[in-house]
């Protein structure tokens, strides 16, 4: 292995990259060359330099991290109850909404030909209107409690 | 305090073991494997200590890939919430420590990445070594010198160097964070490390 050859191995040699064969190659030139001795040390000098440059933390640094992992968890946590929480019920407050709006006008239309008897043929439709939203709307709010019971649990 | 002084003297048993082994620089299967499985089961103690384990290194990675020290500590912390939030996910298919460092690169990537930043840091590149330089020279400070030169190299060059000065993982290892082949990585440092020598010595840190 002539010096030109060498040099452009050196690197690759430092680094412990050269396939056996080439390495020896490599080690034997170098035994007899000093000038490609030289270029080896600098190689070497400069991997020493960047190495010795590595940052350095220390127990704020820790703190900080598991900090931050913490105030994610709590984040993506609560996201998970608040989805629970508000998204369950509407969904369930919507079908409710979906089913009288589907059903009440037969009952309203029934209730005002007097075919129901007793109290409920005596209302007047918009009574039924108003104790069937505040039905629903009592019915929501039980299931949201319920739903936020179960998430604080599930969570 | 040390670093391993946040671990109460009660607790320092198999999780204080292990993060001397890792501390100590014993990073075989066993030692990080210890934490990893205590991690993944949800004991945020042993994650802490992954965390003092690998911070320096994270930090060191990160800096060296962005060539910021302040973005850098951003880095590493969002490093580690990623890692918490997917290490239920992590099958012990490979290192921990390899995982991370894929997680890490990942991040810096996505913040050199981001939008108007490269230009900012091409204009302050050219001035960082010199205006180091001159600081360390003022006051004594050990301010790096060769990192901020890494920010010279293509951003492919400067990722298989930042990986390979770790010291830690294999060509094949750097190549499977860097999803390339390992003749490109060879190839890579090999183009790289040349570089870097020729901007240290054209500053005169050589």
């Amino acid at each position: 292995m002539n010096c030109r050859t060498a040099r452009q191995k050196l690197s690759d040699y430092a680094a412990g990259l050269l396939p056996p064969e080439e390495k020896r190659r490599a080690r034997a030139h170098l035994l007899k060359c000093g000038a490609c001795r030289r270029e080896l040390s600098e190689i070497r000098k400069l991997d020493r330099l960047v190495e010795s440059e590595q940052a350095s933390s220390n127990e704020l640094m820790t703190r900080r991290i598991m900090s931050r992992v913490r105030e994610t968890e709590m984040a993506r946590s609560l996201s998970r109850r608040l989805f629970v929480a508000a998204v369950i019920p509407l969904a369930a407050l919507l079908a409710i909404a979906a089913i009288a709006v589907v059903s009440a006008p037969r009952a309203i239309g029934a209730a005002v030909e007097g075919l129901n008897a007793g109290w409920m043929g005596a209302m007047s439709p918009v009574t039924i209107a108003l104790l069937s939203f505040g039905c629903l709307t009592l019915l929501a709010a039980l299931v949201s409690f319920v739903t936020d019971r179960l998430a604080g649990i599930l969570t | 305090m040390s670093i391993t002084g946040g671990i109460e003297e009660s607790a320092m048993g198999p999780i204080g073991s292990a993060l001397q082994a890792l501390l100590a620089g014993d990073f075989t299967a066993g030692a990080e494997e210890a934490l990893v499985d205590r991690a993944r089961a949800g004991d945020d103690r042993s994650f802490e200590a992954l965390v003092r384990a690998y911070q320096d290194r994270i930090l060191t990675l990160c800096r060296r890939m962005t060539g910021e020290a302040d973005v850098a500590e951003d880095l590493t912390q969002e490093t580690f919430v990623r890692a918490y939030q997917r290490v239920t996910s992590f099958r012990g298919e490979s290192r921990f420590s390899k995982w991370l460092y894929s997680i890490a690169v990942n991040q810096s990537r996505m913040w050199l990445r981001s939008e108007g930043r490269r230009a900012k840091r091409m204009e302050t590149v050219k001035t960082h070594a010199e205006t180091r330089r001159a600081a360390s020279d003022a006051d004594g400070a050990s301010e790096p010198l060769l990192t901020p030169l890494l920010m010279e190299l293509p951003e492919s060059q400067r990722e298989a160097l930042a990986l390979f000065y770790l010291r830690e993982l294999s060509v094949a290892e750097i190549a499977a964070v860097l999803d390339v082949p390992e003749g490109t990585v060879k190839s890579w440092l090999h183009r790289g490390r040349g570089r870097l020598r020729r901007l240290a010595r054209e500053r005169g840190l050589l």
